[in-house]
This record gives C-alpha cells, sequence and structure tokens, in this order.
C-alpha cells in the first residue's frame, strides 16, 4: 500500500489526537509496521500530543453543588413573568374587542353630530366632535303616540256612539240629547 | 431542571477548567459557570434538538466567556490557557510556552480536543466553523509543537 506522504501524515496527526475510527487505525498500525520512518513519525507526533496533554492537565479542585436553589428561583420568575406578560396581553385584547364593538355595534339612539367651529381664525380652529344631549323621555300627552292622547281619542269615539238623538217633532231639527 | 443537573455532573468540571482557563481577570469561574447553567436552562427547551449536549454547553461556556472579555474590554482570550505549572519537566513547561504561542484560531481547537476530549464534529459546532477547518487548524497546530518540542525519542535510523 503506497500513501503519499502528506495523507500519511494527515493520518498520522489524526491518529495522534485519537480520532481516527478502529477500521482506519488498523491499516495504519500494520502500513507502520513495514514503514520505519513513519513509524517514528508516529512516536513523535504521539509524545508531542501526550506532552501537550499534560500541559493541558485539568484543574481538579472540586466543581461547587449545583445551584439548583438559584436556578429555580430564576426559573419561577420567568414563569411568573410569562404567566403575567399572557394576562396582560389577553387583558389587552379583551379591551381592545370591546372598545370595537362599542364602536361598531354602538346604540343607535346615541348620535353624534359633527360640528365644524366657523373658521374665525384662520388655522386656530380645528373640528370638534360634539355629543348630542340624550334624548330626555317626553311627557306622555305630547307625544303623537302617547297613552294619554289614544285613551281621549277612545273617549271621544265612545261618547259619540253613546249620545243618542231626540227627535220629537217632524217640524223641529232633531236635538242631541242633554241640548236644550 | 433534573436534565440541566444531570449534564452538570457529567460536564460540569470541565467547563469549569475550561472557564477558568478562560475567564478573564476579575472574573470568577463559578460565577460564569453559574452563568453558562442558567442560559443553558434558558435554553432547556432546544436541548432535545441538538446533536451533542456537550458541544451545546461548550458553546454558551465559550459566549459567556467572550461576553465577560468584552465587558472587561479585552477582545483576546487569556494568554495564560493551560494549567499552572505543577510539575518542574522542562519538556511539559517548553510545551506550555509552545501552546501559548500559538495562534487562538489554533489553540482553541487543539485546548477543546486534547484538554476536553471533543470530537472534531463537537469543536465545529462550538467554534461554529466547518469541520474541515477544524481539521486543517488542528493539524497545523499539532505540526508546529512538534516541530518546537525537544527531540525526546530517538530516531532508530540515525535520520532525524
Amino acid at each position: 500500500m503506497a500513501l503519499n506522504r502528506e495523507t500519511l501524515e494527515r493520518l498520522l496527526i489524526d491518529r495522534a489526537l485519537g480520532a481516527l475510527s478502529a477500521d482506519v487505525d488498523e491499516l495504519l498500525a500494520s502500513h507502520l509496521e513495514h514503514d520505519r520512518a513513519a513509524d517514528h513519525e508516529a512516536r513523535k507526533l504521539a509524545l508531542t500530543v501526550e506532552t501537550t496533554r499534560q500541559a493541558f492537565q485539568q484543574d481538579s479542585r472540586s466543581l461547587p453543588a449545583f445551584p439548583a436553589e438559584q436556578l429555580r428561583g430564576v426559573q419561577r420568575r420567568r414563569r411568573r413573568l410569562m404567566i403575567a406578560g399572557g394576562g396582560a396581553a389577553l387583558s389587552g385584547a379583551v379591551a381592545a374587542g370591546l372598545m370595537l364593538g362599542s364602536v361598531l355595534f354602538g346604540p343607535s339612539s346615541q348620535t353624534s353630530v359633527e360640528q365644524t367651529q366657523p373658521r374665525q381664525v384662520a388655522d386656530s380652529v380645528t373640528p370638534i366632535r360634539v355629543r348630542a344631549e340624550e334624548p330626555q323621555p317626553q311627557p306622555a300627552a305630547a307625544g303623537f303616540w302617547s297613552a294619554r292622547r289614544w285613551r281621549e281619542r277612545a273617549a271621544a269615539r265612545q261618547r259619540q256612539e253613546t249620545t243618542s238623538v231626540r227627535w220629537i217633532s217632524p217640524v223641529k231639527r232633531p236635538q242631541l240629547e242633554g241640548e236644550t | 431542571m433534573t436534565h440541566i443537573e444531570a449534564l452538570y455532573r457529567e460536564h460540569g468540571a470541565a467547563l469549569m477548567d475550561y472557564l477558568r482557563r478562560n475567564r478573564p481577570a476579575g472574573d470568577s469561574a463559578e460565577d460564569l459557570l453559574q452563568e453558562t447553567f442558567l442560559q443553558a436552562l434558558r435554553g432547556a427547551d432546544r436541548l432535545a434538538e441538538v446533536a451533542s449536549p456537550r458541544a451545546w454547553l461548550f458553546g454558551i461556556a465559550r459566549n459567556v466567556a467572550r461576553t465577560a472579555m468584552r465587558r472587561r474590554r479585552s477582545a483576546a482570550l487569556p494568554e495564560q490557557v493551560v494549567a499552572p505549572a505543577r510539575q518542574t519537566d522542562s519538556v511539559v513547561e517548553g510545551m506550555r510556552e509552545s501552546i501559548d504561542q500559538l495562534p487562538i484560531a489554533q489553540r482553541e481547537p487543539l485546548q477543546l480536543r486534547i484538554a476536553y476530549g471533543l470530537t472534531y464534529e463537537e469543536i465545529a459546532t462550538v467554534l461554529d466553523i466547518p469541520l474541515g477547518t477544524v481539521r486543517s487548524r488542528l493539524h497545523h497546530a499539532v505540526r508546529r509543537l512538534r516541530d518546537e518540542m525537544v527531540e525526546d525519542i530517538s530516531d532508530p535510523n540515525g535520520t532525524t
């Protein structure tokens, strides 16, 4: 098996770093048995990585306990914020819905009139929106459809129907009851 | 919470070591570790999607360390990323100096691979660079360290 020098070096470095798969490592090991220069290079690289590992030797100071309480506190605060945020969004949506509803489907008896003030001073007066006074309930007698009017008309009709005519003599005009 | 706690037990020591080496002066590794896990907890819903929780955590820790660096108005990683000397072995001492001389782009993947055992794919995730770039940076770093290291092995053929 002939390997070019560059490829072989790359494989040797990966091998020293422990990054070769088992089958490639096995193939390379069998190659090194017959290639003494490459084997020497492999040993140099292995020593380099081992010395680097020693230089990077981990600090063995003990790990502090897991900060569970602090993290739980943060998690609780976060959850509360999310709930508060959701509530605020819901309230906002309800308020917006109510406003929209009142604008679109508000009571028709409430009329509003756009009144524009006369322009006394140029550009100094802006149109103002004046809401008309709420129509006050009128006395029943004055209204066209009032019950009192209806009762009066009914009584008059009844009087008309119940008034009898007295015709005493053919030469005299007939008289209504109560007339003299 | 239990998932994050399990990750803390599994990777907490390595992350603490990483933050200890990569923190700016004035910040404690414990605080940065707590910030790392706080951010992990915030993004815990993404945990199911990540291929490697370890790479995900190292990525968060790296961002936390870099943010701390920026806060301290220091853009570069600290000079001393290797552990303080515990032995007087001159070869190891020389290696520490050589590692410190490496460009950050090579030092970071080397540290993640050798000190914490991350795979090339995980390193690519942490550093947000392509896999091929990870490989070439590691190869450059190892070649350079090899060239600078004191030769200890005698060449059996006498060709060194």
